[in-house]
């Protein structure tokens, strides 16, 4: 707790936080970046599945969308740092934000455990025609795995802790500025 | 590869474990047919994203000191309606109106508040201004 | 507006709506909602970077937009049930709010320009500067929905 008070009442966490336009700016850069880059994450999984974009080349899905799925994931981590960042002391209780950063883990994981069998070897799939089920499986576990983080990222700002733990927020007091 | 389903399992009944939710639409927390008017002095005041709220002491007849909190609409939403960060500050009297929370507790969402210089404002809350019934 | 003597006249009273009244409906509406742009923004998206001249290079415009197609409009449905189902929780509110009313302007800005100008420069296959800034001004639409939506909370 001490380390979360100490993260948000840097002077970058208390500007966001009591910002106009910044918080909402910083959100709506999450949320743009889940709709465009986390669409692409979809899209490749239902590639993988033999779903969507049946004709085109697997590898093109895999290969062409790689960077642009890493930049846009980049920037969603960096967002989602100065989000909980600057009010870290209530992201620190907050059950639905751990669980997100499990499943974020288990994301990383993912892309270490498929990256050789899967991830690297699209254009195998194309020529041979055929995508194997340890390929359909990472897509699954994949589209599992961020549909878990849009819904735990929703529902932090749902959470309200009981009185008890709400007491133990120090956050800001009474105007310290004035 | 057992560890991960494992894992996102887990984070799901971890999840549909927990019965507390604060509702995050007025509709769903507030009750617009419950108005309140509450004077009392600002104990606390949290200027925060994406609600700010406030606290205050409310003294009834019989001397009896109980702490009411306040929500508000963002620190955006509220400069736009005329607030500054230092509109509210501790030791402050005021009059507040709002809607009190569906749950029953010393909850409120806020509409309008009196500040300590007389000056009224509104509090840039998510219940609709022009209701048409 | 339409809106008001249309739901006078139906006597609805939001507080009997069930997303009003139980902990889990109105989250999951927003989470299916979310779902939902990703499925559409993400799939328009791939087509306007294609546009752009970047992504999926091996494929033209034309075979990305027809083969994206159906589930940008899958994406879509989504968004225009539960888009309505979170109105219908708080009508006035929504009706009310700048960030709302500026979403559903660039919303039918999006729509009608996905269903025309870039449909018709991407089933041409057009290249070169006047594509990218098809494929730009898409994207620039789509987020600028997403930016609406986020500030109906902020204004």
């Amino acid at each position: 707790m001490q380390i979360a008070h100490a993260i948000q009442s840097t002077d970058l966490g208390t500007a966001i936080r009591e910002s106009a336009l910044v918080f909402p700016v910083i959100l709506t850069t999450h949320l743009a970046c889940i709709a465009v880059f986390g669409g692409m994450i979809l899209v490749t999984d239902l590639r993988l599945l033999g779903w969507a974009l049946k004709g085109r080349a697997v590898a093109d899905v895999v290969d062409g969308l790689r960077n642009w799925k890493r930049l846009g994931f980049c920037i969603m981590v960096a967002m989602g740092a100065l989000l909980a960042g600057s009010e870290a002391e209530k992201y620190a209780i907050n059950p639905f934000f751990w669980c997100k950063m499990i499943t974020l883990a288990l994301i990383g994981v993912h892309a270490l455990v498929f990256r050789r069998s899967v991830y690297a070897k699209a254009s195998e799939f194309d020529s041979t025609g055929v995508i194997p089920g340890r390929a359909k499986l990472a897509a699954a576990l994949s589209l599992l795995l961020w549909m878990g983080m849009v819904t735990f990222g929703r529902l932090i700002g749902y959470y309200e802790p009981a009185q008890k733990t709400q007491s133990m927020i120090q956050t800001t007091a009474a105007n310290p500025h004035s | 590869m057992k560890l991960k389903l494992l894992g996102v399992i887990a984070g799901g009944l971890v999840a549909a474990a927990l019965p507390v939710l604060a509702h995050h639409s007025f509709a769903a927390e507030y009750d617009a047919a419950k108005p309140v008017t509450l004077k009392g002095t600002v104990t606390k005041v949290e200027w925060m994203n994406p609600h700010a709220r406030f606290y205050i002491d409310v003294k009834d007849d019989g001397g009896k000191v109980t702490n009411w909190e306040f929500e508000l609409g963002s620190p955006n939403g509220l400069m736009r309606a005329g607030w500054t960060r230092n509109s509210l500050k501790q030791g402050d009297e005021v009059t507040v109106s709002g809607s009190l929370a569906k749950d029953g507790s010393n909850l409120a969402n806020a509409r309008s508040v009196v500040l300590a210089d007389g000056k009224k404002v509104f509090a840039a809350s998510s219940e609709n201004e022009n209701k048409q019934q | 507006m339409l809106l008001h003597p249309l739901l006078a006249f139906l006597r609805y009273d939001p507080t009997t709506n069930p997303l009003n009244n139980n902990e889990w409906s109105f989250p999951l509406l927003e989470i299916l909602h979310i779902l939902g742009f990703a499925l559409s923004i993400g799939t328009i998206a791939v087509v306007d970077l294609r546009l752009l001249g970047w992504g999926m290079k091996r494929s033209t415009p034309s075979q990305l937009l027809k083969d994206t197609a159906p589930w940008s409009l899958a994406g879509l449905a989504v968004m225009l049930t539960t888009g309505p189902g979170i109105f219908s929780s708080d009508p006035y509110m929504y009706l009310n709010n700048q960030g709302f009313r500026f979403k559903m302007g660039a919303l039918l800005l999006a729509i009608v320009y996905n269903y025309t100008i870039r449909r018709k420069v991407a089933m041409a296959n057009a290249s070169g500067a006047a594509a990218a800034l098809v494929g730009g001004i898409s994207l620039a639409l789509w987020v600028s929905v997403v930016a609406g939506g986020l500030f109906i909370a902020f204004v």
